[in-house]
């Protein structure tokens, strides 16, 4: 193979240096359920893992960006940055277990949810197979000739 | 032929990884020479003492069993925990003499019995036999001591009182990296000078069999589970009472859209990407080495082992491994190039996720792995030809 010889300590630091740039202490990766069984495609309900709510969660859960450091020029923007500073220094930990604890409450909410479908798909396939019985039943019943 | 016993507290399943290790050594010298089996056995749950000595056969073994001392975990732990944080300076004090039963194994009429078998080389295996050497001295003089410690990295090996397992006998075999280091970490005091000629050092090469025609075989129903990866969470040994584990949902979770499949003591499992499926695996060697041929990777949750024998059939079998930081399979997956290691969870993650999306590394990592496994733990006959050296001279 063109690639031999790889050395896992090289590949081991690229991890940790994309790592260290990363903050806080929650899982970095987690995949969203975005998939669902396609019978509930024509369920009564619609899957859980549609709900509006949920997807505006995946979609504003990630919180780094509202930590950034206020823009702008001039004394009143300089004051900003300077307040964000000091409030930081301070608040930074709290912030970041905060970040953390609602971005797991969100894959926590979603593992729930995923379930939650797979339940309600179960449920339709075994009443789809009832009423396929009752169905077969019913024309047996139908096609036996009249004592 | 010559005539090798072999004394050990661990002979048996139920031992784990290191009875598996002391089988594995009878087994290898065994093709070269006789071996009789002293089996210093600790009383069992029930405390009904047995017959002092009892002899049966286990397979092509002569096994001598004889009621032994049971060991003191309790006391154990506290003195690894002291071990752990004093100083060498320290080390006398803490191993005090109250200390010296601590480890089990001591028991009445073993030198005689293995003096009545009439070696031509005595082989301690486990540290449980620390207090032989010591014992043996007159009685079987004409005989070579060889040992095999099976410390592993414990800081119990650091007890004045274990010394002679590597300073009083001919000869030490280690099979890792770390109990090298541990052994040796004092070179003046325990090796050398108690005899009169130097204590040799010895890595074993211990080699395995991995059935790859069987193992090739894909389970049956794991078809429907297509990409899995086998989370270890317990030493694969079949015994009852262990429950899925709350790591194997929360892999599944973070590693993505993956199955997962659980070895965690007699508990075998595999979970669907959605973890409602699962499917019970019967718990044996083949079953494992099935898992580990058709696996994406193999992920190792235990702490510190002797051998890390499962990280090395992953690697003979081709799946690289992602293992702690600091045990004897981190020792394996550096030293292959064959896999990865992580120091907490998120690196766990991080580096079983870089396998699974990458199929180029994971590719190299495999060729890497079983190349290396298969030079270094492939080779039976080396290690038979290691262990006769060891015991024989």
């Amino acid at each position: 193979m063109e690639h031999l010889p790889l050395d896992a300590r090289n590949v081991l630091e690229a991890l940790r240096t994309a790592s260290r740039q990363a903050s806080g202490e929650g899982p970095r990766t987690w995949i969203p359920s975005t998939s669902f069984d396609a019978l509930l495609e024509e369920a009564d309900v619609s899957p859980v893992a549609l709900n509006d709510h949920l997807t505006w969660l995946h979609a504003n859960c990630e919180l780094a960006q509202a930590l950034a450091p206020p823009e702008g020029s001039g004394a009143k923007a300089w004051c900003k940055r300077l307040i964000h500073r000091a409030v930081l220094a301070v608040l930074a930990p709290y912030l970041v277990k905060v970040q953390d604890c609602i971005a797991v409450s969100v894959r926590a909410i979603d593992t729930v949810a995923r379930r939650v479908d797979e339940q309600a798909a179960t449920q339709l396939r075994a009443l789809g197979a009832m009423r396929s019985d009752l169905i077969d039943f019913a024309a047996h019943l139908e096609e036996r000739p009249e004592e | 032929m010559s005539r090798i016993v072999l004394v050990t507290a661990r002979w048996g399943a139920s031992h784990g990884e290191s009875g598996a290790i002391a089988r594995l050594l009878a087994g290898a010298v065994s093709q070269r020479c006789e071996v009789g089996v002293v089996s210093l056995c600790t009383p069992g749950p029930s405390r009904v003492p047995g017959p002092a000595t009892k002899t049966r056969r286990d397979g092509v073994f002569l096994v001598h069993e004889i009621a032994a001392a049971a060991a003191m975990p309790v006391r154990a732990g506290l003195a690894r925990a002291a071990l752990s944080l004093g100083g060498e300076d320290r080390l006398p004090e803490v191993a005090g003499a109250r200390l010296v039963e601590l480890m089990g194994g001591r028991a009445s009429g073993v030198v005689e019995l293995i003096a009545s078998l009439r070696p031509d080389s005595v082989l301690l295996v486990g540290p449980e036999t620390w207090w032989l050497p010591e014992a043996l001295g007159l009685s079987v003089s004409g005989a070579r001591l060889a040992s095999v410690p099976l410390i592993g990295d414990d800081a119990l090996a650091d007890l004045v009182q274990l010394s002679p397992l590597y300073g009083g006998v001919d000869a030490v075999g280690v099979v890792s990296e770390a109990e090298r280091r541990r052994v040796t970490r004092r070179p003046e005091t325990v090796i050398g000078p108690a005899r009169s000629r130097p204590t040799e050092l010895m890595e074993l090469d211990v080699a395995f069999a991995v059935n790859r025609p069987a193992a090739n075989q894909l389970m049956v129903g794991m078809a429907q589970f297509d990409r899995f990866v086998v989370l270890l969470t317990g030493f694969p040994d079949g015994s009852p009472g262990a429950v899925r584990s709350p790591g194997h949902d929360y892999v599944g979770a973070g590693l993505g859209p993956v199955a997962v499949a659980e070895v965690a003591h007699g508990h075998w499992s595999v979970s669907d990407k959605t973890q409602l499926r699962e499917v019970p695996v019967r718990p044996s060697r083949p079953n494992l080495w099935k898992l580990l041929a058709h696996a994406e990777l193999c992920l190792d949750l235990r702490p510190q082992g002797i051998l890390g024998r499962e990280t090395l059939e992953s690697l003979l079998l081709g799946t690289p491994v992602v293992v702690p930081e600091g045990t004897v399979a981190h020792e394996h997956a550096e030293r292959s190039n064959g896999g990865l290691w992580y120091s907490d969870y998120r690196e766990m993650f991080d580096a079983g996720k870089a396998i699974l999306d990458s199929p180029l590394l994971r590719a190299t990592l495999s060729t890497q792995g079983s190349e290396w496994a298969t030079m270094r733990h492939g080779d039976q006959e080396r290690f038979a030809a290691q262990v006769a050296r060891l015991s024989l001279g």
